[in-house]
C-alpha cells in the first residue's frame, strides 16, 4: 500500500514540475529586465507583454517584423494625458504572417497600438540573422484593440505665431518703405 | 593660361557621369570594407 | 590693448544674422507644410509661431543697415557661434510645445544635437511623435550639416561669404567663389537625397514589406541622418528598428559619403580621381578605420558576445563606422553598447574622437589633423634619429604637395588638443555626478565629437549640469572652437575693451 501511495505522489509530481515550469515560462518577463540581461534569456522561450508600434514589415518569406514596447505608453498615451516617463523601451519582434491577420494597425502618432501578449524564442545575437536579437513568436494574443487618439489645435499658439508673422511682415515693408 | 589648350564646357552628361562614378566608388569603399570585415573577423573567431 | 566693439560692428553682426535667420524662417515652411499634408495642427500651430520668431528675428537683423557689408574675420565668427546658439533656441519651440520634452532645456538639448549632426536625444515617447516633427528633428540635421551659412551663401551673392564659411569650419574652397562652392555643395546633396532616398525606400518597401508611404518616410529620415552623419531616427530603437543588413548597407554608403570632405567629392566628380587615394587624409582615415575596427572587432570575440562570422563582421563594421564617420546610428541597445567593455570600448571611443574627414558633416577632430600631427611627430623622430645631415621631408600629398610648415603642424595639435580637453572636461562633469568612468568617457567623447551613439548616460532624467555640459560640448565640437574663442573675446573686448 505504502509503495503504491509513494509511487503515485512520484506520478504526480512527473507530470506536476513540467507544468510549474511551463507556467514560470507563462510568467511576463518586462522588456527592461530583458534588456538588462538578454544573454540569460538566450534560446528560452518566454512572454512579453507591451504594444506592437511602428510598421509591419510583410517580409517574402512570410513573415511579418514589427516593434513591441511595454512602457508606460502603451497604456497612457502622452496626448491623452498620460506622464512623460522617459525613453520607449522596445524590442523587435517576428511573427508568422497568419499571426498578424486582422491585427490593427501599429502605434504611432494619435493612434495607440494593439497591446499583445506574445509568446516565443528569445533569439539573442542570432548567428543566423547575422547577430541580431529579436522575439521569435509563435502564439499571439490581442489583450486590447488597438485606438484612435485626439490632439486637436493649439489656437492660442497658432494666433501668437500669427500675430509674430504679421508683425514681420509689416516691419519688413516699412523698411522696404524707409530705403 | 597658355598651353592648357580651350576650356571645357562641362555638360549635363560630364555631372551625370560623374556623378555615378561618385556613388559606384562609394559603393565600392562600403562593400571593400566590409569584406575586410568578414575577413578580419573570420581569422579572428579561429584564433580566439 | 582690446578695442571695444562700436555700433557698427553690432550692426553688421546684426545684418548677417538677420539673413540667416530668414534662411531658416524660408526651411520652416517645410515641417509646416507636412504638417498640413498630415493634418497634424497641434505642431503645424508650433511651427508657425517659430517661422514667425525666426522671419521676426531675420526682419529686425536687416534693419540692422551697417554702412558696409564688408564682414571682418572677427565679425564672421562672432555671426556663426550665434546662430548655433539661438537656432537652436528658436528652432526647438516646437519641440517644447509638443508634450514629449520634459520642459524648454531638454527641447533646446535636442534642436543643438540636431543642429550639430550629434544624434544624442532627450525626447520622449518617440514613437508616438508626430511625423512632422519627426521631420523637423532630421531636417535640422540637413540644416547643420550643409551648413545654414552655406545655404545663406548659396542664396545671397554679395559679401560675408569666406568668413562666414571658415566659421563653420569649412576650409574646402573647391570653387572659385565662395558661392559657387556652396552651390557645389547642395548639388552633391541633392543628388545623394534623390538616389538616397529612392535606394532606402526601395529597399523599406520590397525588402522589408512597408506600406510606400512609410517607406518614403522612413527613407527620408534615415537619409538625412546618415547623409549628415546626424544619428538621429525615426523610431526608439535607431537602425536595430530595421532588422536588416541590406538596409544597414545602404545606411553605410550615406554614412561614408556623409564623412567625406566636399573637396573629395569634388575630386571623384569632376576629376582628377587617382590623386585621391594617395591623399594623406583619405590614408590617414582608411588607416584608423581599419585599427580600430579590428580592436573592436577582437574586443567583441574575445568577450563572447558575437560568436558567428557574419555576426561579428556586421555589428562590428557598422557600429564602429557609425562612430567613426560620426553618425551615431545604433543596431543594438544603449545597455547593451554600455557592455562593449576593454578593446571593443577602446576602439569604438577612440573611432569616435578621431572622427571624419574635414568639411564634411562629420564630427571629431578629424582625419587630416589627425594625419598632420603624426605627420610631424614622426618627422620630428626622424629628426632626433638620423644624422645631422640628413635631409628630413617637411611636405604632404593633399591634392598636390604641400608644405608641413610648424604653424601648420602647431594648428593642428592645438585643436587636437582642444577636443581631448573638452573630451575630459564631460567626462569629468559626469564622473561627478556618479556615473562610472567608461560610461562617462564614451558619452562625452560622443557628445563632443558629434556622434551621438549613446550608452544610457543620457537621459531626461540626467542633472542639468551635465545636459548643459554635453550641450557646450555640441557647440564647441561642432564649431571647432575657433569660432567659440571670438566670440568669447568679441564679449570681453565690449566689457574691458578701451
Amino acid at each position: 500500500m505504502r509503495f503504491v501511495l509513494t509511487a503515485l505522489v512520484f506520478v504526480a509530481l512527473v507530470v506536476a514540475v513540467p507544468g510549474i515550469a511551463t507556467a514560470q515560462d507563462d510568467a511576463v518577463v518586462p522588456l527592461d529586465a530583458l534588456l538588462a540581461q538578454p544573454e540569460t534569456y538566450s534560446g528560452r522561450t518566454i512572454t512579453i507583454e507591451g504594444e506592437l508600434v511602428g510598421d509591419y514589415g510583410f517580409r517574402s518569406d512570410g513573415t511579418m517584423w514589427t516593434q513591441l514596447n511595454d512602457d508606460s505608453y502603451a497604456r497612457d498615451a502622452l496626448v491623452d494625458g498620460g506622464p512623460r516617463t522617459g525613453g520607449n523601451t522596445g524590442v523587435g519582434v517576428r511573427m508568422p504572417d497568419a499571426l498578424a491577420e486582422g491585427l490593427d494597425g501599429p502605434g504611432g502618432y494619435r493612434l495607440e497600438g494593439p497591446l499583445v501578449r506574445a509568446t516565443g524564442i528569445w533569439k539573442y545575437h542570432d548567428p543566423d540573422r547575422g547577430g541580431e536579437s529579436y522575439l521569435d513568436i509563435s502564439s499571439l494574443d490581442v489583450v486590447e484593440v488597438g485606438r484612435q487618439l485626439e490632439e486637436g489645435p493649439d489656437w492660442i499658439v497658432l494666433a501668437a505665431g500669427i500675430v509674430v508673422l504679421a508683425f514681420s511682415l509689416g516691419l519688413w515693408l516699412a523698411g522696404r518703405r524707409e530705403v | 593660361m597658355i598651353g592648357q589648350g580651350p576650356k571645357r564646357h562641362r555638360g549635363l552628361a560630364d555631372d551625370a557621369r560623374g556623378g555615378l562614378i561618385t556613388f559606384l566608388i562609394e559603393i565600392a569603399i562600403v562593400a571593400a570594407l566590409a569584406l575586410v570585415a568578414l575577413l578580419v573577423s573570420a581569422v579572428i573567431l579561429l584564433l580566439v | 590693448m582690446l578695442i571695444k566693439p562700436i555700433g557698427e560692428d553690432f550692426r553688421i553682426i546684426g545684418y548677417y544674422l538677420g539673413r540667416i535667420f530668414l534662411v531658416v524662417a524660408a526651411a520652416s515652411l517645410l515641417p509646416m507644410a507636412w504638417a498640413v499634408a498630415g493634418r497634424e495642427w497641434h505642431p503645424f500651430a508650433s511651427f508657425v509661431l517659430m517661422a514667425g520668431l525666426f522671419a521676426l528675428l531675420g526682419v529686425l537683423g536687416l534693419r540692422a543697415r551697417p554702412e558696409t557689408d564688408r564682414l571682418e574675420w572677427g565679425h564672421g565668427m562672432v555671426v556663426v557661434a550665434l546662430t548655433w546658439v539661438i537656432v537652436p533656441v528658436i528652432g526647438a519651440v516646437p519641440f517644447a510645445l509638443s508634450g514629449h520634452w520634459a520642459n524648454p532645456l531638454d527641447a533646446v538639448f535636442d534642436a543643438l544635437s540636431g543642429l550639430s549632426t550629434t544624434g544624442l536625444a532627450l525626447v520622449q515617447d518617440l514613437d508616438h511623435l508626430a511625423p512632422s516633427l519627426n521631420f523637423w528633428r532630421h531636417l535640422l540635421h540637413f540644416l547643420g550639416g550643409q551648413g545654414i551659412i552655406v545655404a545663406a551663401l548659396s542664396l545671397f551673392a554679395r559679401g560675408g561669404g569666406i568668413t562666414l564659411y571658415h566659421g563653420e569650419a569649412r576650409d574646402d574652397r573647391i570653387l572659385p567663389s565662395v558661392t559657387s562652392t556652396a552651390r557645389f555643395i547642395w548639388a552633391v546633396a541633392a543628388v545623394h537625397l534623390i538616389v538616397g532616398v529612392a535606394a532606402l525606400g526601395l529597399v523599406a518597401n520590397l525588402v522589408l514589406g512597408f506600406t510606400p508611404i512609410r517607406s518614403l518616410f522612413h527613407g527620408l529620415m534615415i537619409f538625412f541622418a546618415g547623409f549628415d552623419t546626424g544619428g538621429f531616427a525615426p523610431q526608439s530603437t535607431s537602425l536595430g528598428y530595421y532588422h536588416s543588413a541590406i538596409f544597414e548597407g545602404a545606411t553605410a554608403v550615406l554614412m561614408v559619403a556623409g564623412a567625406m570632405s566636399f573637396g573629395l567629392h569634388f575630386a571623384l566628380w569632376r576629376g582628377p580621381r587617382r590623386a585621391i587615394f594617395a591623399n594623406l587624409e583619405t590614408k590617414t582615415i582608411l588607416g584608423t578605420f581599419g585599427f580600430t575596427m579590428i580592436l573592436t572587432l577582437v574586443g567583441l570575440a574575445v568577450g563572447g558576445l558575437y560568436t558567428s562570422v557574419v555576426g561579428l563582421s556586421r555589428q562590428g563594421f557598422f557600429q564602429v563606422l557609425s562612430a567613426h564617420t560620426g553618425t551615431g546610428f545604433a543596431t543594438i541597445p544603449s545597455a547593451e553598447l554600455a557592455g562593449w567593455g576593454g578593446l571593443a570600448f577602446g576602439g569604438m571611443a577612440i573611432a569616435m574622437a578621431l572622427g571624419g574627414m574635414g568639411s564634411s558633416t562629420a564630427g571629431g577632430v578629424k582625419a587630416l589633423r589627425v594625419g598632420i600631427t603624426v605627420k610631424a611627430i614622426t618627422n620630428q623622430v626622424k629628426a632626433v634619429l638620423l644624422p645631422e645631415a640628413a635631409v628630413v621631408g617637411t611636405s604632404y600629398y593633399q591634392s598636390g604637395r604641400r608644405n608641413l610648415t610648424t604653424e601648420l603642424a602647431q594648428s593642428a595639435m592645438t585643436v587636437s588638443l582642444l577636443y581631448v580637453a573638452l573630451f575630459f572636461l564631460g567626462a569629468g562633469v559626469g564622473i561627478a555626478y556618479g556615473v562610472p568612468l567608461q560610461e562617462a568617457l564614451f558619452e562625452s567623447v560622443s557628445a563632443g565629437a558629434s556622434v551621438g551613439l549613446s550608452v544610457g548616460v543620457t537621459d531626461a532624467a540626467m542633472p542639468v549640469l551635465l545636459k548643459m555640459t554635453y550641450m557646450f560640448q555640441m557647440w564647441a565640437g561642432r564649431l571647432e572652437f575657433v569660432a567659440i574663442f571670438a566670440l568669447l573675446g568679441f564679449l570681453y573686448a565690449w566689457v574691458r575693451g578701451k
